[in-house]
């Protein structure tokens, strides 16, 4: 997980001679159309079955039953691929920096995924099916966190292995000891992530590096904008702004007691209550997005409703976008439609990277999330095909590129 | 007539007291059965609609599972699901509807705030977020309907219980001692008409014994 950039590196021939032999192998739209148009599972699992997914399938279906078992393939082949393309990029050092950077956040989802199962006290055997070793942190290094006893356990271990994400997780510790909510933890966690992600790529960019680093820097800056606006939304339909500005201007008086010289004026203690709310806002966001800074996150969370908040951002290259989904919006009053429309928006940007500079490491990245969206896609016709979903709902979620 | 029944006068009364007090016992309890029915209908209404909501709340729930299931993965929703265990809190206590027990459930709403609910606002997408939204609002349905299902079948059995009741009372108590009635007043009337007839016998034969005496003189 250290990454220190030295210099750019530029030779990207082999590999992107090898990962335009594996783009071959994923499945164009037509292929998803015709898995559409099939009446049921067994089609689509038979069709899988001519594919390279054939062996992780029946591996997975020898495990578990049904669609658990077919989904099982697909995550196995997922982990397979990418443990691939990290065997690929392995000899160049940029490369393999920039794709692990970029598959931390399975990592994360592990991470997540260990701490949510030692605080709920699930099972080692329940814990093992839910992950996804496609990061950096591999099988035996998951499965020793699994063994740990607690929470406090699963950090130490991390933090005596000095694996970065400790940090955040013994930040983290203390107020999860007192609330026993793990939503703190996993926000610091989230934010070291994207944050460590930036400052890597930013070290990179300030040393002179490659067009490839400011490829990433460029990638994460996009997401962390998409985690952001999605966070701002989410606070403003329940309007938990107002309930955290309470919750602030409520513990204000005791806080700012402690600071007496402020305590003294009115005009000083507004001051100071008005930097906690704001703070208390602020701590739901992620530095770094490419669009939309801290402060404006705040005043956008701050709205009272989602399609101000759409409304407010219509300058940004989002703006159409949201707008898109606002129709979908106001007939569902779900967000998640909008969402979906801003990750197909990121898929759509990333796989189009296919077409860019064929010796950088454009390609790896394009080919990185179009594996993933295929994967996203066969795992929505199954699930949709398994529950009698109409075809244009499942022709709906789908991200056809 | 499985009952012995002496056919005596005092069996007679005892038996019409009998007859006036199921009678008014039958009474009594058509009155309770009326009442049972109505507050029956009124509870009825409120469980046809708790078991429309609960319908749309479980077909809503499951179309944003099948969607989050499809589009996240069972993986990530289990994983979420790890950060969000909870408990269910519900407080019974118990009062009388025509002498009928049934239960009030007070209970506090599962529904939580996405802050509440464990994971962060970061972590999990909207979709598997509108998942764990939709299926606390339907543990909230299914809570409310159980307290109102178990009122109504309590109330049920009870009116099907006292139905049965006057049913028996009408048709077998009541019909019963009537015939046991109109058996001891037939064997009343029987035995004054031997009576009557044996009195008949004495005095014509007093009177032949008289017409023979005279008739000997």
């Amino acid at each position: 997980m250290r990454i220190a950039i030295e210099k750019p590196q530029v030779d990207y021939g082999y590999i992107n001679a090898r990962i335009r032999a594996m783009k071959s192998g994923l499945f164009s739209r037509a292929f998803f159309e015709n898995l559409l148009a099939m009446s049921d599972v067994e089609e689509v699992v038979a069709a899988l079955g001519k594919s390279e997914y054939r062996e992780d399938v029946e591996k997975g279906t020898v495990k578990y039953p049904g669609i658990l078992g077919i989904e099982e393939g697909l995550k196995d082949h997922l982990t397979t691929t990418f443990n691939k393309v990290l065997k690929i990029v392995g000899g160049n050092e940029e490369a393999s920096k920039m794709i692990n950077l970029l598959l931390g956040r399975w990592d994360l989802h592990n991470l997540r995924t260990i701490i949510r199962g030692k605080h709920a006290e699930a099972s080692e055997d329940e814990l093992k099916r839910q992950l996804i070793p496609a990061g950096q942190l591999d099988e035996v290094t998951l499965s020793e966190l699994i063994k740990q006893p607690s929470v406090k356990a699963s950090i130490d271990l991390l933090a005596n292995w000095r694996i970065p994400y400790a940090k955040p997780l013994k930040d983290g510790y203390r107020r999860y000891l007192e609330t026993k909510n793990l939503a703190d933890l996993e926000l610091s966690l989230d934010k070291f992530y994207y944050e460590f992600a930036m400052a890597e790529t930013e070290r990179g960019l300030f040393r002179g590096a490659s067009l490839n680093i400011r490829l990433v820097h460029e990638f994460f800056s996009r997401e962390i904008d998409f985690v952001n606006i999605m966070t701002a939304m989410r606070l403003v339909k329940e309007h938990l702004a107002d309930k955290l500005l309470q919750n602030v201007v409520e513990e204000g008086p005791r806080k700012i007691s402690a600071v007496k010289r402020f305590s003294q004026s009115p005009r000083g203690k507004e001051a100071l209550a008005e930097g906690m709310r704001e703070q208390g806002l602020a701590r739901y966001f992620i530095k770094g997005g490419c669009e939309l800074g801290i402060e404006r996150l705040v005043e956008l969370a701050k709205l009272s409703e989602v399609e101000d908040l759409v409304e407010a951002i219509r300058d940004t290259s989002y703006g159409q976008t949201l707008g898109e989904g606002l129709k979908r919006f106001f007939e569902t009053g779900s967000i998640s439609v909008m969402e979906r429309l801003m990750e197909e928006r990121i898929v759509k940007k990333t796989v189009a990277l296919f077409k860019g500079d064929p010796l950088s490491l454009s390609l790896l990245v394009a080919y990185v999330w179009a594996k993933f969206n295929e994967v996203v896609n066969l795992r929505i016709i199954l699930q949709g095909k398994a529950v009698g979903m109409p075809d244009d709902r499942i022709k709906e979620a789908l991200v056809l590129v | 007539m499985a009952e012995e029944v002496h056919p005596t006068r005092t069996e007679l009364l005892a038996r019409k007291n009998q007859i006036a007090l199921a009678e008014q016992g039958r009474d009594l309890l058509s009155q309770k059965r009326d009442a049972l029915l109505i507050e029956f209908m009124s509870i009825m209404d409120e469980v046809l609609e708790s078991s429309r909501r609960l319908e749309e709340a479980s077909k809503e729930s499951a179309f944003s599972l099948a969607v989050a299931k499809a589009v996240d993965g069972s993986v990530t929703l289990k994983s979420a699901s790890l950060a969000t265990r909870g408990e269910v809190s519900v407080d019974i206590s118990g009062s009388y509807i025509m002498g009928v027990p049934v239960p009030n459930v007070q209970k506090k709403s599962v529904k939580r705030s996405t802050l509440a609910r464990g994971y962060s606002l970061t972590g999990v997408s909207s979709r598997v977020n509108e998942v764990a939204e939709k299926f606390e609002h339907e543990i909230d349905t299914v809570i409310e309907i159980a307290a109102v299902e178990t009122k109504l079948r309590r109330l049920g059995d009870e009116i099907q219980k006292t139905r049965r009741r006057v049913n028996a009372l009408d048709y077998v108590v009541v019909p019963a001692l009537k015939e046991q009635v109109k058996y001891i007043q037939m064997a009343l009337e029987e035995r004054a008409r031997e009576d009557l007839f044996r009195l008949k016998k004495v005095k014509q034969s007093i009177e032949a014994k008289k017409k023979a005496i005279q008739a000997g003189n």
